[in-house]
């Protein structure tokens, strides 16, 4: 069967002055036709340096892939074709031409008529919700705006395989969701596109995906689809607690047998901290609250939670994306 | 606000400066570059010097004299107003740190003042090697007289003429940082009309006494050219009546360029805390 | 393949649609790009006439200030324009389209002439009306041929000097500033390049602006023909034919280099 997108054992290394790192990890991944397919991880998980390999902007190290039955490597302007890339937090063209300006340039690029440009802006300004914005120039539009202009400019050339690089990246919730439901029905509804998804949102891979790649320090490691994945941690019990302090020391969790993986959320306003732990055996959860009162740290409520995306990752990983990344950066 | 925090910023300023501008290169590159530029503006005035005056058949040695240090200490005008030209947009829309500079206790005209003087460091190292470069070139290679008696410098003379020439620069550049609070449009030009003026106007290379008179009166005002003269006086040893006058209009001139400095600074940074500018991100 | 070149073609236009219309929209760089040169040439017009130099000289200098609009167009508009594209993020929107990027230099280069072309000819008027700059041209084909080889030599050195901004960043663009006064020196924007020592003129002669200012000077300042000016009409075909491949084999080189070591797209270096 041919794969719309395929990568075998792909592996990026940089070498830098002090230091190599192991980007990509013998990546292999099968993507079908018309599927929403996610990449979920922390950042510096090697999400991005996945989707510059495919899209031609980045060679691999060894490995191979394919993007619509076409070698990246040795046939790279045949996958630019059908391809485009949207990338989030970027800018999006030149801030001196107006949105309409824009759009029509990028169009040229893949070599769309004038009149067909014409039309394809107005139809994707209309489906976006931001046409009165046709004639301002992009320096002066908000992030929101600017993101919904790159959408229209990737999806300009009507591309077969769409990527999408932390797309809702910087947004607020209205317009993120605008977002994601537009391209669910564009891949879906419309044009039966592939959309390969980077995002270190787990609400996004859950609502958005067909199938979900978790990803690590450049290693997959797991990939299903998003209830498949949870499916599997019903066995593992997941408990929600909430203390009442902001600078508990809870790493004693970490050490607690039958600990699988915890997260833990400090909100600042509320002066509370938010754990979630899982755990083989229920027991944990007492030893857990038993040596919080000792430390004095009040336990406010504690409930059973169903299991998320995230608790997956911590399944895998033994700890959140916040604690990862704070152990990646130190 | 106390002074212990007010020199910290500007010796993190300068810290700063050297750092942003030097981590290109090697610091062998990076004084090559330092050399390099202002020493081909030399050598295209001293060739034109060279060339003009042999077609016309008479050589001057205190003309060339007078272009030749004119030119070399021109430098502090361009290192300056360039380096105090950028800052603003640099800081604002590439590195995006302004907001957070402003925000400090350490307040931004000293920062903007350390970055100044970091300006002032680079052009200074950058003209001993372009005198020592075009020395070498015009009077060792080329054989060109060139009547300066290097060890008889009246040292205190140029000090002083530099720290208030300096102090002069350095607020001109607050008149451009000013500016470009306010407007990011013509940031990439400000410091090529300020040098353009001054390299005309200023009697950098040529005597002003040959421009049109209208040419003239905007010449007396300058203090670049006041600036120079004194320079002058200091290398090349003229009368000290022409010092004391020379240093008297440079110091007025001084004043008055400090003066209006403050005053467009003050309204540029109210302006743009009042209209959200601090933060305001150019994209193109 | 047709359809190929249609595609690059409609790029290019595109191109130099977007550099045109861009330029054009803010017109204090109008004023800056026409004030700005004649401050200088002024100044050292005004030092020929200080030594007494014959009135050539002034005319000299005017056809080398129109002349730097040029090279100036060339660094930092078409050169350092990928850097400045890979800061803002647009770049790999140009890499990961199907396109030449020969033709995204080719719009930028049309662009810029286009602009550039305009802002020279008002220097030229001015700094000619101002300073009764004598002008003896005989032959106008001549020098309309003679600026066109220029230009097009010029700005197939632009296109490789591109591939080097697009994966060197901050070097690059240090080196564009570092070029500025000793081309201006070495092609003599200011007095002819024959005045110079002789191994200088060696050095000055792998540049075809050397070539290509003289030509223009000799043709419109002293009224020489197409035949006096023959050698530096070679001089500036050969320039074009070694360049225009070379900036096509850099460009990939640099693009292949850049993906091999993910410095590509990589900001601030």
């Amino acid at each position: 069967m041919q794969y719309c997108i395929e990568t075998r054992d792909l592996v990026r290394i940089f070498k830098g002055k002090n230091q190599t790192v192991k980007a990509l990890n013998r990546v292999s991944v099968s993507i079908e036709e018309g599927e929403i397919f996610g990449l979920l991880g922390p950042n510096g998980a090697g999400k991005t340096t996945f989707i510059k390999v495919l899209t031609t902007l980045l060679l691999p190290t060894s490995g191979e892939a394919y993007v619509g039955g076409f070698n990246v490597v040795k046939e790279p302007n045949k996958v630019r074709r059908i391809i485009n890339l949207v990338s989030g937090g970027e800018t999006p063209g030149y801030g001196i031409l107006s949105v309409k300006e824009n759009l029509w340039f990028f169009s040229q690029l893949y070599g769309l008529s004038t009149s067909t440009a014409k039309e394809k802006t107005k139809q994707l300004m209309s489906d976006l919700d931001f046409e009165e914005y046709a004639n301002v120039r992009m320096a002066k539009l908000s992030t929101g705006y600017k993101q919904r202009l790159n959408l229209a400019r990737g999806l300009m050339n009507d591309p077969k395989i769409l990527f999408l690089d932390e797309p809702t990246l910087g947004l607020d919730v209205l317009t993120a969701k605008r977002i994601r439901s537009y391209i669910i029905n564009w891949a879906k509804q419309e044009t039966k596109g592939t959309v390969l998804l980077t995002t270190h949102y787990m609400a996004e891979a859950d609502e958005m995906c067909d199938r979900v790649a978790i990803i690590d320090h450049g290693k997959i490691l797991a990939c299903d689809s998003p209830q498949v994945l949870k499916e599997k941690l019903r066995e593992i019990p997941i408990a929600k607690l909430e203390v009442s302090s902001i600078h508990a020391d809870l790493s004693f969790i970490e050490n607690l047998k039958g600990v699988v993986g915890y997260s833990q959320t400090r909100n600042i306003q509320t002066g509370t901290t938010t754990l979630k732990v899982m755990a083989r055996d229920e027991s944990n959860f007492s030893e857990i609250v038993s040596k919080l009162n000792e430390e004095k740290v009040k336990v406010l409520s504690i409930n059973k939670a169903e299991p998320t995306l995230e608790d997956v990752y911590i399944s895998l990983v033994g700890k959140g994306f916040e604690e990862e990344e704070t152990s990646t950066h130190d | 606000m106390a002074m212990n925090i007010i020199l910290k910023s500007i010796k993190q300023a300068i810290w700063v400066g050297w750092k942003v501008e030097t981590n290109w290169a090697d610091p062998l590159i990076f004084s090559i570059y330092y050399v390099i530029r202002p020493l081909a503006s030399l050598l295209i005035v001293g060739f034109i010097f060279l060339i003009g005056s042999g077609v016309a058949g008479a050589f001057k040695p205190e003309y060339f004299a007078f272009m030749f240090i004119g030119n070399a200490f021109f430098v502090y005008v361009i290192q300056i107003a360039m380096s105090m030209s950028f800052l603003i947009h640099d800081d604002r829309a590439h590195y995006e740190v302004l907001k957070h500079i402003y925000l400090s206790p350490g307040s931004l005209q000293w920062y903007i003042l350390g970055r100044a003087l970091n300006g002032v460091m680079n052009a200074s190292i950058s003209l001993i090697l372009t005198l020592i470069f075009g020395v070498f070139i015009f009077q060792g290679l080329l054989g060109v007289q060139i009547p300066v008696n290097w060890l008889g410098i009246n040292y205190p003379a140029l000090i002083l003429s530099l720290a208030i020439g300096t102090i002069c620069l350095v607020s001109i550049g607050f008149i451009l940082c000013g500016i470009n609070m306010m407007t990011s449009r013509i940031q990439f030009v400000m410091a090529d009309y300020v040098s353009g003026i001054f390299y005309l106007f200023g009697g950098v290379v040529f005597m002003p006494e040959i421009l049109p008179s209208w040419a003239q009166a905007i010449s007396s005002a300058l203090p670049i050219t006041y600036f120079l003269k004194t320079v002058r006086f200091s290398v090349l040893h003229s009368t000290a009546e022409t010092f004391n006058a020379d240093l008297l209009y440079l110091t007025l001139t001084t004043i008055i360029t400090v003066l209006i400095g403050i005053i467009v600074f003050r309204g540029a940074e109210y302006k743009a805390r009042k209209d959200g500018l601090i933060d305001r991100k150019e994209e193109y | 393949m047709i359809e190929q070149l249609i595609l690059n073609l409609k790029v290019a236009y595109a191109r130099l649609w977007v550099r045109v219309k861009g330029s054009n929209r803010e017109p204090e760089w109008i004023i800056a790009e026409l004030v700005i040169p004649i401050l200088t040439l002024s100044a050292y017009i005004y030092l020929y006439k200080m030594l007494k130099a014959p009135a050539e000289f002034a005319g000299f200098v005017v056809i080398g200030g129109t002349m730097i609009a040029f090279w100036a167009n060339v660094l930092w508009n078409m050169s350092a324009q990928f850097y400045w594209e890979k800061e803002t993020g647009v770049l790999e929107l140009y890499l990961v389209a199907p396109i030449s990027r020969m033709a995204i230099l080719l719009g930028m280069a049309l662009g810029g002439i286009v602009n550039t072309t305009l802002r020279a000819v008002a220097i030229l008027m001015a700094g000619t009306l101002i300073f009764q700059v004598p002008i003896m041209l005989n032959e106008p084909g001549t020098a309309f041929l003679m600026f066109l080889l220029t230009i097009i030599a010029l700005y197939a050195l632009g296109m490789l000097f591109a591939s080097l901004f697009m994966l060197y960043g901050r070097e690059a663009w240090h080196t564009a500033s570092l070029l500025q006064e000793p081309v201006h020196f070495l092609s003599g924007f200011y007095f002819p390049a024959r005045y110079l020592p002789f191994v200088v003129q060696l050095l000055a002669s792998i540049l075809p602006l050397t070539f290509g200012l003289d030509g223009i000077r000799r043709v419109i300042i002293l009224g020489e023909g197409l035949i006096s000016i023959m050698p530096n009409i070679i001089a500036l075909i050969i320039f074009i034919i070694i360049l225009m491949p070379l900036a096509k084999f850099a460009l990939n080189f640099m693009e292949n280099l850049g993906k091999k070591e993910g410095r590509l797209t990589l900001r601030w270096q």
